[in-house]
């Protein structure tokens, strides 16, 4: 049986509620983002196989430090707060999925090619069809996605205009730079940064709410 | 493939700001799931509930490791008490304590007075006492270390035998062990 070590139970006993539900959300985020990056490749809703999702991706990261199965290394993740380590389960858990998932379509893929290889092209290709119908997994995004995205872009940029900080600002973002390399590129300090993307959310919320309302609505199977 | 790496790349781009979400403070973690569509009030009860229950879990486990004693005199050094205080404050010897320690002593012989003593003194529930006293008699460390031979372990002797032939006890130490047979 794994046990947690006396100086993270410790720390797991002593937190706050308010300091609880912020590592909360802050990974729920997190694991939307990751989850959201690869919704294309499984056609269920945002949410990953097997009845995940980000949520339950989260209670397992946590359950995990709690349980002792992943034991929390006080030299790589030194500190008191442990979303460093939980942060890292978070993404290693999605990661896993995702890749359970693909091999599961690839063997799948496989063994269809195998047991149709009959010669009969046009009854091998319907076979293919009437159980790509079925499957979940789709190798690519719906096609007006990428066109979409773009238009969100243009739309961002139309709204932030007379802001030549936030531009600034969503050109780092584009070039997906992390907060201290956005600090570092726009010679300012971190709370600066914090401060532009609060005054860019307010900004945008409009279209960032559509943006991920419609990355929640169930795909048409089967695209491109 | 070129196109789902295209929506993947603006997708990261559009959604950076979220990569630092682990810097952001609950009030604006809110405002961002709420921007996400989710019910933030609803997922919170949740998970509080349910953390509860882990803390609960933890709680049993973290009890049960603390509960188990090392030995007798490990946790009287723990307390600041070696042999000879140990044995001043449960009215015992110090030959009876390290027989006691080193489980010498057959189990169902001892009183449950002296198991409540060694309990109040160690500031120890009975349980972990009476639980490390059931196991097998150990070697003495020197024993462990010193000897050229195997070394044995003595049987395992009646707690009122081991009183009258303990030469180390005053008498009315003694006579004050031997009285608790009578309460048995």
């Amino acid at each position: 049986m794994k046990t947690v070590d006396p100086e993270t139970a410790k720390l797991l006993h002593g937190y706050t509620e308010d300091e609880w539900l912020t590592w909360y959300n802050a990974l729920v985020v997190i694991a939307k983002r990751e989850c959201k990056k690869r919704y294309w490749r499984t056609g269920n809703d945002g949410h990953l196989p097997e009845g995940h999702s980000p949520e339950t991706i989260v209670q397992e990261a946590i359950a995990r430090l709690f349980d002792g199965t992943r034991q929390w290394n006080h030299l790589e993740y030194p500190g008191n707060s442990p979303i460093g380590i939980l942060r890292a389960t978070v993404e290693s858990l999605v990661g896993d999925l995702v890749r359970s998932e693909e091999h599961k379509r690839l063997a799948y893929l496989e063994s269809a090619s195998d047991e149709d290889d009959d010669g009969d092209a046009e009854g091998r290709a319907d076979r293919l069809v009437h159980r790509s119908s079925k499957n979940d997994y789709q190798l690519s995004p719906p096609p007006d996605e990428t066109l979409y995205f773009r238009a969100a872009i243009s739309r961002i940029r139309e709204k932030i205009k007379d802001r030549p900080a936030l531009l600034s600002y969503f050109d780092c973002l584009q070039r997906e730079l992390k907060r201290s390399e956005i600090a570092a590129d726009l010679e300012v300090s971190l709370d600066r940064v914090d401060e532009l993307r609060k005054q860019f959310l307010a900004r945008t919320e409009d279209i960032y709410s559509e943006l991920f309302e419609k990355s929640n609505q169930p795909q048409q199977k089967g695209g491109a | 493939m070129a196109e789902k790496d295209d929506a993947e790349k603006i997708f990261d781009g559009l959604t950076a700001w979220m990569d630092s979400a682990d810097t952001m403070d609950l009030a604006e973690l809110r405002q961002v799931r709420r921007m996400m569509g989710d019910n933030v009030e609803h997922s919170e009860r949740e998970f509080l509930s349910w953390l509860e229950k882990l803390k609960q879990g933890l709680d049993r486990t973290t009890s049960v490791q603390e509960e188990r004693i090392e030995s007798i005199l490990s946790s009287a050094k723990r307390l600041g008490l070696d042999a000879l205080g140990l044995a001043d404050l449960t009215g015992l010897s110090v030959v009876l304590v390290m027989k006691l320690d080193r489980r010498l002593i057959n189990f169902g012989s001892i009183p449950q007075k002296i198991f409540d003593l060694l309990a109040n003194v160690l500031h120890s529930a009975t349980a972990p006492i009476t639980e490390y006293l059931q196991q097998p008699p150990v070697l003495a460390m020197e024993a462990r270390f010193r000897a050229t031979e195997s070394p044995t372990i003595p049987e395992q002797q009646d707690f009122f035998d081991a009183v009258r032939s303990d030469k180390s006890i005053s008498e009315d130490r003694r006579l004050s062990l031997l009285a608790l047979s009578e309460e048995r």
